[in-house]
């Protein structure tokens, strides 16, 4: 997992309980807080990586590279008859799912049998192991179509025999699997001791990669056996269980990166909903024609930009200014010296960012950005119905944190701090 | 070709050591019939000594890619370095090797490369797939089918430059075959280093090897083929296309992957060729790491795998490492290490065959526990096995068959001989002791043999009437049951389809999209694999049974000839008639296609649920119909050549004897002729000297029917409760 995506789910655990802690009984912060709370756990959820492939193709040995103990049952005739899910908990556990969907502990005496009892639908494991905080591993049944459990994988690892890999029956299995299934996935090569020589894995490695290119993200060679092995070869990195984990974890990292970069977009999303949904207060009356003299200018800046008369960073650029204008008329003194607003301004527009060209996507842009600064006026308009001064307090600190989380986008960056702290700083 | 190395006594199991024997002794029979034979009939004994000379085994070696096949081969002619093995899928040309057959040319190899519409077919696109997606969806690309094609084309034209295009439709002869050679020709070359390797393979379509040595002594070819389950689906098709022509199948099975659906998809189609011809190997054992637990459980769990998929078929089973065997030859101090590196060298030590300490430098310095253990290690690689239950399965193939009947052909024959030579011996001596004196008696005389040679005439006209007639029945009933099974199988297809059509329909018109129907191609095969088996089992009982109503006929013919009670067929029942191949039923159709993406685009063309469940029924009955039509003509030729061989030989029996007697008839007027002149005293002498050579040939004819009687016993007899008793 990237340090960049740690930060991030850091930072957003900080925003969240600090709105938690301002006490507000509002429902636009209440959904902020929950939508938060599910994004973090949607960041930290461990990420499931799913082990397929043909009869005895050394998938469960794969598993057990993975966790790094010899704890479920390998043996040499398919043997995993149900779909086994391996996690993290304090406690050991087994349960088995029986068919009426009942969850039964069974890790007793002899777990062996067990594990290999037919009456139940699916098994789950829990070990005490730190790798599992950030996996889950599901071991599957050899199946005509694993299409079923590849539904919620973070990870598909294709387990293939390292003396007979990549047959057209794998490759037509593969093949009929979602597209998305090759952007994280892992071709592992198993029971690489068959192969004698050097040169034997070098040319067993060189096919594979060259005819599975562009369906897997990487090819890995492993010794299942060997781990669990005294007599095995001494070298510790034959097993290819460190070659496994790296692999693992380079694929784990993209796509929490990728994850961090999505949760963003929420999280600019939620904080702007929320800050609109702050705004719809009541209107002081003297606000109104100012707030409608508003509202019909930013009509006109949008029709001219659908029109092609005015670019973007031009649009923009009018937009800020009326709006420094009207903050002033509405609260004086929010808005210190007009300086400030061009400096920031174009500053922000000076950011390199490519303005998007269509018009339309132009319109967009420039549409939510008057709808964001249309929410701040409105606040500024209302007169707040609180009159004791903490739980105003506490609604602006609300704001100003909600407003940092939806801050987060370059261009507005600069912009949305000094709107921010514009606020914030404001004695009422 | 050195084959074999010392200690070759140890190496148990000679292959087909008894059909030799049978062969050789029907050979030297057939030599003696044919000096004892009519001129007429002789034509008839030199075709089946000439078919006898050509008579050979066809073993195909089939499995997925990376069973070890190639290997399993080279473990069997003991030389491990012989076809060219590796760890990517290696062998790309189906690899004829000849034993015990002289070489047309007298050459060592040959290599046949593909015509110039073959290799078309294949650089367009993988032939036979890509026909096949054509049909389905015209116009469509299948983008991995013209990657391969593409490859094929590039790597082709880089290996072989502008020589390519001379090369199609030839030929390359080796008087001598030099190591290498053969890598050159039949293997991928893939990510070898050396670009030699596989120079030709691209365009080679078969290579033809005769060996001086191996282990068979009835000649046989054993067929290596390329791999099935091959993501280069080139090479799966030229695999499929070779499955029908072999007399016995060794499915070669890795113990790791023992018994995969793809292995089950092809015992089928085996099986579709009959069942009786295969034997399974469950190669590789040494790739266990546990042999002793895991052993016996991959060799029960194929054995009831098999027992359940094809019930009641009894395949052999049988289990080995090619790969110790090979070491086993090859045996000094690096095999030995080879050995214990892998995991299931403890199965060896445990098991007592190597001890150890032996496995040191200073104990394979002695010659004599090298021999030891290189002997334990060849038993353990399970080669003897598969060499007796490839024995045992050649005594039920289809040479074996041809040896029966010629051997039924040849009593017969040598029977109708013997009653000939009887009834000339009686002639002879009925010709009335010589006595010249007997002159009154001469016109007699002349009168009664110019009767018996009109009443010979008569019979001849008679065989020659019911032959005609017989076979224009046999031709008959032979139309008749073409004509039946045809309507049998149509109507299957027929039902088939319908079925199928108002499924689709019924699934499109309740809205669900068309993804969810299948074709069930497997049950179709299945149905009208059971319908053609028991319509050819009827036919064939219809034929044999009238077979056997002309036997007495035959025999009432013999008689009116030669009046003997003993002219009956010891063996009463008539030969049966072999089943044909189906393999035109594992032929890939439009309807097996899996990929999707070709069926949506098929889906996406189609109007309306009816229109689609219409296209599909005419697909279905467009597809089938060339496959009945071809099982038919099978069916038809198996007939066909019942009838003609056992029509033929019957009456080539009677014809024998009647010519034999209408010789002699002729002889002897001939004799009394001249015996009217007065220089006769020497008939008298000719006449004795005849008698005592009619009396040593008929003496001659006993011992041969005796023998060709046995021989016929014995086949019947052990082979038969061999096939009985095969586990």
């Amino acid at each position: 997992m990237s340090r960049e995506s740690v930060e991030f789910a850091e930072r957003l655990k900080a925003a969240r309980e600090r709105l938690v802690a301002t006490n507000i009984n509002d429902a636009a912060l209440a959904v902020c807080i929950s939508g938060l709370g599910r994004l973090e756990e949607a960041l930290r959820k461990p990420l499931r990586v799913v082990i397929l492939g043909e009869n005895n193709s050394g998938k469960t040995s794969v598993a057990d590279l993975l966790i790094g103990q010899g704890l479920l049952p390998t043996s040499v005739v398919s043997n995993t008859h149900v779909p086994v899910m391996i996690a993290h908990a304090e406690q050991a556990a087994v349960y088995g799912i029986n068919y009426e969907g009942t969850r039964i502990r069974i890790d007793g005496d002899d777990d062996d049998d067990a594990l290999t009892d037919l009456s139940y639908r699916a098994l789950q494991v829990f070990l005490p192991i730190a790798w599992l905080r950030g996996f889950q591993v599901l071991d599957t049944p050899p199946s005509v179509s694993p299409a079923m459990f590849v539904d919620d994988a973070d990870i598909v690892i294709w387990c293939t025999v390292s003396t007979r890999a990549w047959t057209e029956s794998e490759r037509a299995v593969w093949a009929a699997l979602p597209a998305r299934c090759s952007r994280n996935a892992l071709l592992v090569a198993t029971h690489k001791d068959g192969l004698d020589t050097e040169d034997d894995i070098s040319f067993v490695t060189q096919r594979l990669k060259s005819l599975t290119a562009g369906q897997f993200r990487d090819v890995v060679l492993v010794d299942g056996e060997s781990a669990s092995d005294q007599d095995a070869p001494s070298d510790p990195g034959w097993s290819g269980a460190d070659d496994l984990r790296a692999a693992v974890s380079r694929l784990a990292s993209d796509i929490m990166d990728r994850r961090s970069q999505k949760a963003e977009k929420i999280v600019r999303r939620l904080a702007r909903l929320t800050f609109h949904q702050f705004a719809v207060d009541e209107v002081r009356p003297e606000a109104v024609e100012l707030l409608l003299r508003w509202e019909a200018h930013t009509r006109r800046l949008l029709e001219l930009l659908q029109q092609e008369q005015t670019t973007v960073p031009e649009a923009i650029e009018a937009l800020l200014a009326a709006y420094a204008v009207y903050a002033e008329k509405l609260r004086p003194g929010v808005v210190r010296g007009d300086d400030t607003i061009s400096a920031t301004a174009s500053r922000a527009l000076a950011a390199p960012v490519r303005w998007p060209r269509q018009t339309t996507a132009a319109a967009r842009l420039v549409q939510t950005l008057a709808s964001d600064l249309t929410g701040l006026l409105r606040m500024l308009s209302g007169h707040s119905s609180f009159t004791d001064p903490t739980v105003r307090a506490e609604y602006q600190a609300a704001r100003a944190i909600v407003l940092t989380l939806a801050d987060l986008d370059g261009a507005f960056d600069a912009l949305g701090r000094m709107m921010g702290s514009s606020l914030v700083s404001e004695q009422v | 070709m050195r084959a074999a190395r010392s200690g070759e006594d140890v190496y148990a199991g000679r292959i087909g050591a008894r059909l030799e024997g049978l062969r050789q002794q029907l050979l030297s029979c057939g030599d003696v019939l044919a000096g004892l034979v009519e001129p007429s009939s002789r034509p008839l004994i030199a075709d089946a000594l000439h078919n006898l000379r050509q008579l050979e085994c066809r073993i195909a070696v089939v499995g997925q890619i990376k069973s070890g096949k190639s290997s399993f081969i080279n473990a069997l002619v003991r030389n491990p370095r012989f076809l060219p093995t590796s760890v990517t899928p290696w062998t790309t040309a189906i690899t004829n090797l000849h034993f015990g057959q002289p070489s047309p040319g007298g050459y060592a190899a040959v290599f046949t490369f593909l015509q110039r519409m073959e290799w078309d077919q294949l650089a367009e696109g993988s032939g036979k797939i890509r026909e096949l997606t054509e049909r389905l969806v015209p116009d469509f690309e299948p983008e991995l089918l013209q990657q391969h094609a593409e490859m094929l084309r590039t790597r082709a034209k880089q290996r072989l430059g502008n020589e390519f295009e001379q090369l199609l439709g030839q030929a390359h002869f080796f008087v001598n075959l030099e190591p290498g050679t053969l890598e050159h020709y039949v293997c991928s070359g893939d990510f070898a280093g050396s670009p030699a390797i596989g120079k030709y393979s691209d365009i080679t379509k078969s290579a033809d090897i005769y060996c001086q040595q191996g282990p068979f002594d009835f000649p046989c070819t054993i067929i290596d083929t390329p791999g099935t389950n091959d993501p280069f689906l080139i090479r799966d098709e030229i695999t499929r296309r070779s499955l029908g022509s072999a007399d016995v199948y060794i499915v070669v099975l890795t113990a790791r992957q023992p018994l995969s659906d793809n292995d089950v998809a092809l015992l089928r189609i085996m099986r579709g060729l009959n069942k009786d011809r295969i034997v399974v190997l469950i190669n590789r054992i040494d790739d266990l790491a546990d042999l002793d637990t895991e052993l016996p459980q991959v060799v029960s769990y194929v054995r009831d795998k098999l027992a359940l998929e094809f019930p009641g078929s009894n395949i052999p089973v049988v289990y080995g490492s090619a790969w110790w065997a090979n070491q086993a030859v090859t045996f000094d101090e690096q095999a030995a290490a080879r050995i214990l590196r892998r995991k299931s060298s403890g199965y060896l030590l445990r098991a007592g065959l190597l001890q150890p300490n032996e496995l040191g430098a200073a104990g394979l310095a002695s010659a004599d526990a090298r021999e030891r253990i290189r002997q334990s290690l060849f038993a353990m690689s399970g080669l003897p096995a598969v060499n007796q239950a490839v024995d045992t399965l050649m005594g039920m193939s289809h040479p074996t068959y041809i040896l029966r009947q010629i051997t039924r052909s040849f009593a017969e024959m040598a029977r109708a001989c013997e009653s000939g030579a009887r009834s000339e011996l009686q002639i002879l001596l009925a010709s009335g002791g010589g006595k010249r004196e007997a002159e009154p008696l001469t016109h007699e005389k002349l009168a009664i043999y110019a009767q018996e040679r009109e009443l010979l005439a008569g019979v001849a006209t008679n065989i020659e009437a019911s032959a005609a007639g017989i076979e224009a029945q046999l031709a008959r009933i032979i139309q008749e049951e073409k004509e039946r099974l045809r309507a049998v199988l149509q109507a299957t297809i027929e039902t088939h389809a319908k079925r199928e059509r108002d499924v689709l329909i019924d699934t499109l018109s309740r809205g669900r999209p068309p993804r969810v129907w299948t074709h069930e191609g497997v049950e179709l095969r299945r149905a009208l694999a059971n319908e053609f088996r028991s319509g050819f089992e009827k036919a064939a009982h219809r034929l044999t049974s009238f077979h056997a109503r002309v036997i007495p006929e035959l025999h009432k013919l013999m008689n009116s000839l030669v009046p003997e009670p003993d002219l009956v067929d010891p063996h009463g029942e008539t030969l049966a008639i072999p089943t044909p191949t189906i393999a035109p039923l594992s032929r890939m159709l439009v309807l097996d296609l899996k990929t999707s993406k070709w069926w949506k685009a098929f889906w996406s063309r189609q109007p309306s649920a009816d229109v689609s469940g219409a296209k599909i029924e005419a697909l279905i009955l467009a597809e089938f119909a060339p496959i009945a039509d071809e099982l038919v003509q099978l069916a038809g030729n198996e007939f066909h050549h019942f009838s003609t061989t056992t029509i033929r030989w019957s009456f080539g029996a009677c014809r024998n004897i009647q010519h034999a007697l209408k010789r002699r008839l002729e002889l002897l007027m001939a004799d009394y002729d001249q015996s009217q002149r007065p220089e006769a005293k020497k008939a008298v002498q000719d006449r004795e000297d005849r008698l005592r050579t009619q009396a040593q040939r008929l003496k001659d004819n006993e011992t041969l029917t005796q023998h060709l009687e046995n021989l016929a016993q014995y086949i019947d007899t052990v082979l038969k409760t061999e096939s009985v008793q095969v586990p």
